[in-house]
């Protein structure tokens, strides 16, 4: 399988998957691009060792945290910037919403969940994407993510019940 | 209270969408500039590596031209100069 076939057949997974991650068009694309050039330098390392979706399902999982770390360290470093964000009160990579998978009617409630799942844990929030957003089983989102069934299962509880605290804390989320 | 249910519908209701016909592209040209980058390390080595080649044969050569006066000392001793001993 040549890179070109890879990119045609699955790029929508990796752009769709870090929308849910970063919820912005723009950033999205520069994930998207990231991933892509991993698996150009990584092609011949694959070997169908496993699932080539499992694969870029990983690639994508690592890149858009990376990029939300990266993201977050250099609004760390602009002190001028953090202000700005503490003034409008919104936390790191929420301050422009711009998902188009979301329907207009529910831009609003939608952006208050994703600003209450963009507070979880990494392990957490991707438990969250891949079950709920991405429509996995929790055998396909456990060989994704390397770990027990079991575990998926804790990971999506704690989740759960972490999610239904911040949201509760929103005063504008009915 | 919230309803999680409600949540994890809305969130099960988002659409798939499609990447920009752009974006092909994009990588292409990072991939492009990756690779003129890794050629400019590969010249940037050999010119070291060529560097590192020419200061050994000077030194090389340099140590030869030292052997040869060491030769010459022995053909023709160095007399001793000092003056002062007594």
């Amino acid at each position: 399988m040549t890179f070109e076939d890879i990119y045609i057949n699955h790029k929508d997974l990796v752009y769709n998957l870090s929308l849910q991650y970063i919820q912005n068009i723009e950033e999205a694309e520069e994930i998207t691009q990231d991933v892509f050039l991993a698996v150009y330098k990584n092609l011949n390392n694959f070997k169908n060792k496993s699932n080539i979706k499992t694969w870029l399902y990983r690639i994508t999982v690592n890149k858009s945290i990376d990029y939300i770390k990266a993201k977050r360290r250099d609004k760390r470093k602009s002190v001028f910037q953090s202000f700005r964000i503490d003034e409008k009160g919104e936390s790191f990579g929420m301050a422009n919403f711009n998902h188009p998978g979301v329907e207009l009617e529910q831009k609003e409630a939608v952006a208050k969940i994703f600003k209450s799942l963009n507070k979880l844990q990494n392990q957490q929030k991707t438990v969250v994407i891949l079950l709920k957003i991405e429509g996995m089983s929790q055998a396909e989102a456990a060989d994704i993510m390397k770990i027990s069934t079991k575990a998926v299962e804790s990971l999506f509880q704690r989740a759960k019940k972490n999610l239904k605290d911040l949201l509760s804390k929103n005063e504008g989320w009915q | 209270m919230c309803n999680m249910e409600k949540v994890f519908n809305k969130l099960e209701r988002i659409k798939k969408v499609e990447a920009s016909e752009a974006l092909y592209r994009k990588i292409l040209g990072k991939i492009k500039e990756q690779n003129q980058v890794s050629v400019l390390w590969v010249a940037t080595a050999a010119a070291v590596f060529a560097c590192l080649i020419i200061t050994e044969v000077y030194v090389i050569n340099n140590a030869a031209e030292t052997n040869e006066l060491a030769n010459l000392e022995v053909v023709v001793p160095q007399t001793n100069n000092l003056l002062y001993n007594e």
